[in-house]
């Protein structure tokens, strides 16, 4: 070390102490559980048995027709509810900043709400909501004249269900995003396109859409990653039916992980989502750096 | 295979489990679901003077030497005796405690109270990290899942002919996992029986349809014509309400191809069953009560709590349910979180020369292997005192029955005629498998194909196919597991 080095750590030794507690929990909690849990997807492990398995997992991973069906449903999700989101979030900021301050702080709150509650209260309340006899969903389709559906009690129907009730839950945060980006957007942007005679749609096409795209592509990466650990939803919801409709990698690496006691075989699931989720992160990330130079 | 100190094993899989704990907990982004309230019953042991418990037959003196034993309770019911308006889940476990530290000064208790949302996590987390309680009070399939794991104590030798000549004949048999080994002392069960809605049928002037006969039974033919007959007089009322999520209560799923003489596991719990023609009669007459739209709508997405709801809520006529689900549904009337109305308890139907057929939830105290052998003499001796004929009663507080035949009147005085009915229940009850090596996995393994049976994808036929290989696989592969987990 030579001596500059010291003195600049020297200075900065105050800031290093302040979050020394905080990086040794981060180690022992979070970074060391998981290289061993990388390490433990190539045994077969249960609560008594430790016995070296190779590739094992992950070759039996690839012909297990659950996980297949909860590799490909945790696509879907990640298709169908981050694009939904990002274009209902930035619909929504975009129709709120244009009213006067308390209404968008009203509407802000509101489309916050769930994103603050119990992910288990929105799925209590939206079983409630989905319930074929008693559910009000049905009571307003059959109220209104048009026959009451099987929301999560059919294939058909699960998934967008499910999905339905994540979407609800994920718009809050890019909202908020995408208010304060919009906030920070010039007017002289918008008078100079309305001189130009641009219409509403051209005005978001050419000065909205341009200059939210950072936040777009923040909250495409943090949507991803959140709904490729969907979790909780689909325990209280459907617990991965009808028929593995709606499972997902992280609902079959909890079952295999706290019901069949496979810790081997849950750790290789997770081993692959974390791949899955990295690699999609980095072409994210890569975007978002293109897009910021 | 590697070799791996048990420690050193314990220390990985602890962190491991820790990670992917870690990514749930992540993934619940706050989702509440507060882990076990723990409490310590004792400040035990100042009790001066030793005396005879009555409980082990030991005789103690002052010289014996200081015990800790850790008691791990999934609690049945709140209060002391379910009566106190602020009594607390566990209560009765840290009173039976306090007893014991006081007939016993020498031994300190532990009571950590856990809760059935978390709480098995954190029980499997536990024990992967070699924290073993002593004595654990839970239900049968968690308690033989953990005897499967190689950590649960058999009491054979722990329990004279006294103790046992109590208890109903077979009772221990459904304690073990088909080795003759007694993995806990049964405490309470609440039979599986029918409850219907009394003032519904009368509303419909079907009243005279349910069983009239004492022990109220009746044929799967009398019970279709009953709810049809009801169902079709009152408006927006089904006849039941069907399930498919097979992960928990399956005996309420099962229960319907019983009474046709199906098992789903033999009698020596090792193979799965259900490829038989009793059980494809069984499930063609569940599918018949959805196509002819007797059952409510939705079933294929239901748990059995689902049911529950619908029958409180006076939707659905009849409904499969545990004796502690009635005391349930009828506190739900009494503090008004459900409309009065007039519940009556009958056997499910069982099909023309077959006996009626109930099921349970069999609880009770296991006790996990120590090394220190004079602990775990005292932590047998603590879940014998649980279990002790004294004791067997408190039951009652969670309005379930007991297995000792000194308690068999256990509701002689009670002036609810279903809880004396139900006692009469208790003499059909099978064993229903749930202490197979392999069942959990089994069970679970089964919900997405009655589901797509629900849904008319697949035939009566290819579900019972399909369940058998696809268990007897799941179940041969756990015993592979087992006899491994045994040598190591």
């Amino acid at each position: 070390m030579n001596k500059s080095m010291y003195a600049q750590l020297k200075s900065n030794i105050t800031g290093y102490m302040f979050i020394l507690p905080a990086l040794l929990l981060f180690l022992v909690f979070l970074v060391y559980p998981a290289f061993e849990a990388v390490r433990i997807s190539f045994y077969q492990v249960s609560l008594n048995v430790s016995r070296f398995a190779g590739f094992g997992n992950f070759i039996a991973l690839a012909s297990d027709g659950t996980f297949r069906i909860a590799f490909i449903n945790t696509f879907k999700y990640v298709l169908v509810i981050v694009p939904l989101t990002v274009a209902f979030s930035i619909f929504v900021a975009v129709r709120i900043s244009e009213m006067n301050g308390k209404l968008t702080a009203l509407y802000r709150g509101i489309f916050y709400l769930p994103h603050i509650t119990s992910a288990v209260t929105i799925s209590l309340i939206w079983s409630w909501i989905y319930n074929p006899v008693i559910g009000i969903a049905n009571y307003l389709l059959t109220w209104i004249g048009l026959p009451a559906q099987a929301w999560l009690s059919s294939p058909d129907t699960a998934f967008q269900s499910v999905a339905f009730v994540i979407l609800t839950a994920s718009v809050g945060q890019p909202i908020i995003l995408y208010t304060a980006a919009l906030g920070g957007i010039s007017r002289e942007f918008y008078e100079a396109a309305e001189i130009d005679g641009a219409g509403k749609w051209r005005k978001f096409a050419s000065v909205t859409w341009p200059l939210v795209k950072s936040t777009t592509l923040y909250i495409l990466v943090i949507t991803t990653i959140s709904v490729f650990q969907i979790f909780v939803y689909i325990q209280i919801l459907t617990k991965g039916g009808p028929t593995n409709s709606t499972t997902t990698i992280i609902y079959e690496l909890y079952l295999m992980a706290f019901t069949n006691h496979n810790y081997g075989y849950a750790s290789a699931m997770g081993v692959v989502l974390f791949l899955v989720v990295g690699i999609v992160s980095y072409f994210q990330f890569k975007m978002v750096t293109n897009a910021e130079t | 295979m590697v070799g791996m100190t048990a420690k050193k094993h314990r220390f990985r899989l602890l962190t491991s489990a820790l990670a992917l704990a870690l990514v749930l907990s992540a993934c619940s982004s706050g989702s509440g679901g507060g882990s076990a309230a723990s409490g310590d019953s004792a400040g035990g042991g100042q009790t001066a003077g030793s005396t005879n418990t009555g409980s082990g037959g030991s005789s103690e003196t002052d010289e014996l030497k200081p015990v800790t034993l850790d008691f791990w309770v999934f609690p049945k019911w709140s209060g002391v005796d379910g009566t106190e308006s602020d009594g607390q889940p566990g209560d009765w476990e840290k009173a039976m405690a306090q007893k014991f530290m006081e007939l016993h000064p020498h031994v300190t208790i532990n009571t950590e109270i856990f809760d059935f949302q978390s709480g098995p996590q954190k029980v499997s987390v536990s024990l992967a990290a070699g924290t073993i309680p002593d004595v654990l009070h839970d239900g049968d399939l968690r308690m033989m899942d953990y005897a499967n794991k190689g950590f649960i104590l058999p009491l054979n030798d722990y329990l004279d002919d006294e103790y046992i000549s109590d208890f109903f004949e077979g009772t221990f048999e459904t304690t073990t996992r088909g080795d003759g080994k007694f993995y806990y002392i049964p405490f309470g069960t609440a039979p599986v029986v029918m409850m219907v809605n009394k003032t519904l049928f009368k509303q419909a002037g079907a009243e005279h349809l349910l069983p009239q006969n004492p022990e109220r039974t009746w044929t799967f033919e009398e019970y279709y014509n009953a709810i049809k007959t009801a169902s079709e007089r009152l408006s927006g009322v089904h006849g039941t309400a069907l399930f498919t999520d097979t992960s928990s209560a399956d005996q309420m799923a099962f229960i319907w191809i019983w009474g046709h003489g199906a098992r789903v596991v033999n009698d020596t719990l090792d193979k799965v069953v259900m490829n038989d023609p009793k059980a494809i009669e069984g499930w063609k007459f569940w599918k018949k009560l959805v196509d002819d739209g007797l059952a409510a709508p939705g079933g294929a997405g239901f748990k059995q709590a689902d049911t529950l709801t619908l029958f409180d809520q006076q939707k659905i006529l009849t409904v499969p349910a545990a004796t502690v689900q009635y005391a349930r549904a009828k506190k739900a009337q009494k503090v008004g979180n459900a409309d009065p109305f007039e519940i009556e308890l009958v056997m499910m139907p069982n099909a023309p020369g077959e006996p009626p057929v109930s099921s349970g939830f069999p609880h009770g105290f296991s006790v996990f292997k120590k090394d220190d052998e004079y602990r775990q003499k005292w932590a047998v001796e603590f879940a014998k005192f649980l279990a002790n004929k004294e004791n067997a009663g408190a039951v009652k507080a969670a309005s379930e029955y007991s297995f000792r035949k000194s308690q068999s009147g256990l509701y002689d005085d009670s002036t609810d005629p279903n809880m004396k009915f139900a006692a009469t229940a208790m003499k059909y009850q099978i064993n229903s498998g749930a202490t197979t090596v392999g069942y959990t996995q089994l069970r679970n393994s089964i919900t997405p194909h009655l589901q797509a049976y629900y849904l008319g994808n697949i035939t009566a036929e290819e579900l019972v196919a399909t369940v058998e290989e696809e268990g007897s696989r799941i179940l041969e592969d756990a015993r592979k597991l087992l006899a491994e987990e045994s040598n190591n």
